[in-house]
């Protein structure tokens, strides 16, 4: 019997982290200070993320560091989109690393926290004890492309809710005017599109065994959504900051660390194409699809594989 | 809920010569003084499981059943001669006057709610309803789907696919793989034909399956050879007909009693197809199914056809 999230449990460290002149991050811990340090990387870009999420790793056994990335959440200022980028992100990462005095952590992100490993992982090998990635996203056009386009074929009638706004003129340059209408400043525009653009998100996730005890279904305030929606533009409308498929042509920097991938088979959000490329790129990681699961973490067979996988981890690492 | 009927006997088997060239294998089972119905397969040119004839509650319903032009047991098998949509629409006529019918529920499934399409929209007023399900509608974007965009949900079955094209054909793919298909030496075709197979197995694979039902595999690599050949002339063709016209002539369908049902998980043929089409026929019943995919034995499927059918035992289909 696999064993499903550990006991609730509340940060022992809370802070908040200056990064340069204008970023802070909020920042936490929470597990065994003494334990095995894991840095827990959340998706969006902009996303927020459960508290649910502590829960994948053994209280006893990791020291568990989650920070909200720049412009998200509880960093500050929310939504700023100047320096901004990937390659910020990542100097975030070593700076918190530092600050912690640790040596090597072991890296997990699920979604957009995936691409963020894998930059992190392959700008920073040394550092990367193991990398446990879930919902795997990368920078290929075509990928980027799925959710306002091709994603139609599977999922038509929440791909109708995400247009519904786009006047049939303007649909034949349907990513622009979409992108125009979520950073237009009037309410009335960004907030329809906004709101169809996470519907449809919800949608592709998929989730195929939804627990409600793990997951927050309260309404999000649209300001949270707009700040998610417009990283999510700026991020992706540019390749993520990297260069064009650096992911998975970089990813031989990954093949020393020990390394999982988890990828839901029913997951119309981050397809599984991209896990398959990366485990083509990474063959030494541990491959695992799972059946009869979407995107989102908490989907049941979701979790109890990122549960097992840290389970794992406490022997490999 | 109930599951499928028992397999009823079939009370009567014939071959039905339809021009000089072409001889269908027709066989009909179920109650001889009941509704008519008429089965119309996938493809084109594929062999059908005789579960799909359990759907049916052979009390109430008369099922006629054919093999159409080219397939597995009419003559000559594989022929592409004569063999179009508008061929096979005749043949549907031909059967319908044969046995003496004004009237008849007509159902499909994947090329068979395609067939079943075409045939209605020329000849509504012969179809007392129209159950369709998996549905195609022989559109480019499906060829699109199967050939690129599906790579993105089902990777490894798009690889299986494009393997044995060589990477500098790879740019003009669709050109690549009808060219093999079709290419007479076997050593050519059979490696794109198997792969194709496979791709369409793992985008329709079945979310239940139920063994029992899968165990009888009709398929052979000679039925395969001549599934894909028969299916890749239609498609490069636009299935005979007019550029979206089904979905044009959808209006037509307005009067007769429909349903849709489309696995929400079916890959093969990709839940937009439904979509489209009940949007151009809204007076259909549209069901998309949780948890299926594209086969008609999925078991979520099963149950929808069968429900539906149960329903539809409600309607009045006079024969004069």
């Amino acid at each position: 019997m696999t064993r499903d999230l550990y006991p609730a449990l509340e940060p022992f460290d809370v802070r908040r982290v200056r990064v340069d002149d204008v970023h802070t991050l909020h920042v936490e811990q929470s597990g065994n200070p003494e334990g095995v340090p894991v840095v827990f990387l959340h998706g969006g870009p902009g996303s927020m993320w459960s508290p649910h999420i502590r829960r994948f790793f053994d209280p006893d056994h990791y020291r568990v560091i989650a920070f909200d990335q720049r412009g998200s959440w509880r960093s500050t200022p929310l939504g700023e989109l100047g320096d901004n980028t990937t390659p910020h992100l990542i100097a975030d990462i070593e700076t918190l690393r530092e600050l912690f005095g640790i040596e090597r952590w072991i890296v997990f992100g699920g979604s957009w926290g995936s691409a963020l490993a894998l930059a992190y992982g392959e700008a920073h090998p040394v550092r990367c004890l193991g990398l446990v990635v879930r919902g795997i996203l990368v920078d290929a056009p075509e990928y980027l492309r799925w959710g306002f386009h091709e994603s139609r074929a599977v999922r038509p009638q929440a791909w109708e809710m995400l247009v519904a706004d786009v006047p049939q003129a303007e649909r034949d340059d349907l990513d622009n005017a979409l992108e125009r209408r979520m950073f237009d400043p009037d309410p009335a525009v960004h907030g329809l599109v906004i709101r169809a653009w996470m519907a449809q998100a919800g949608v592709l996730s998929n989730t195929r065994h939804p627990s409600p005890e793990f997951e927050d279904d309260s309404e999000t305030p649209l300001e949270f959504d707009r700040v998610g929606a417009r990283l999510s533009m700026a991020y992706l409308g540019n390749h993520m900051f990297l260069e064009p498929d650096s992911l998975l042509n970089n990813a031989h920097r990954l093949h020393p660390i020990p390394g999982i991938i988890i990828q839901g088979l029913d997951d119309y959000n981050t397809t599984p194409e991209q896990a398959w490329r990366l485990h083509q790129a990474w063959p030494q990681a541990d491959y695992r699809e799972i059946p009869d699961a979407g995107h989102s973490s908490m989907d049941r067979n979701n979790r109890l594989a990122l549960v097992e996988a840290m389970e794992d981890f406490k022997t490999l690492v | 809920m109930r599951d499928l009927y028992p397999l009823s006997k079939r009370f009567d088997i014939r071959h039905v010569p339809v021009d000089d060239v072409h001889t269908l294998h027709v066989e009909q089972s179920g109650n001889p003084d009941g509704v008519p119905v008429v089965l119309v397969h996938g493809g084109p040119g594929a062999p059908w499981s005789r579960h799909n004839l359990r759907v049916f509650d052979p009390e109430h319903y008369w099922v006629i059943a054919f093999d159409q032009r080219g397939s597995w047991r009419s003559t000559p098998h594989g022929e592409l001669k004569d063999d179009t949509t508008p061929h096979l629409v005749a043949d549907m006529e031909r059967l319908r006057e044969l046995f003496g019918l004004e009237r008849w529920i007509v159902f499909g499934g994947s090329w068979g709610s395609t067939l079943s399409l075409a045939y209605a929209e020329i000849h509504p007023e012969r179809c007392a309803g129209l159950v369709l399900r998996g549905i195609s509608l022989g559109r480019t974007m499906e060829n699109q789907w199967g050939f690129h965009h599906s790579r993105q949900i089902r990777p490894q079955a798009w690889d299986a696919l494009v393997a044995s094209i060589p990477e500098d054909e790879r740019g003009d793919l669709d050109g690549a793989l009808m060219r093999r298909m079709l290419d007479p030496d076997p050593a050519v075709h059979w490696p794109v034909i198997k792969g194709w197979m496979d791709q369409a197995e793992e985008l329709g694979r079945s979310r239940h399956p139920d063994l029992e039902l899968d165990e009888e595999d009709l398929d052979t690599p000679e039925t395969d050879v001549v599934c894909a050949r028969i299916s890749i002339t239609y498609f490069a063709n636009d299935i005979f007909l007019p550029r979206n016209s089904l979905l044009d002539n959808a209006h037509r369908l307005a009067g007769i009693p429909g349903a849709i049902i489309h696995g929400e998980d079916d890959f093969n043929c990709p839940l937009a197809n439904a979509r489209d089409l009940h949007k151009a026929w809204p007076q259909a019943r549209y069901r998309p199914i949780r948890d299926a995919g594209h086969s008609a034995l999925d078991r979520n499927i099963r149950l929808a056809l069968v429900e539906t059918m149960n329903d539809f035992k409600t309607l009045e289909v006079e024969q004069s």
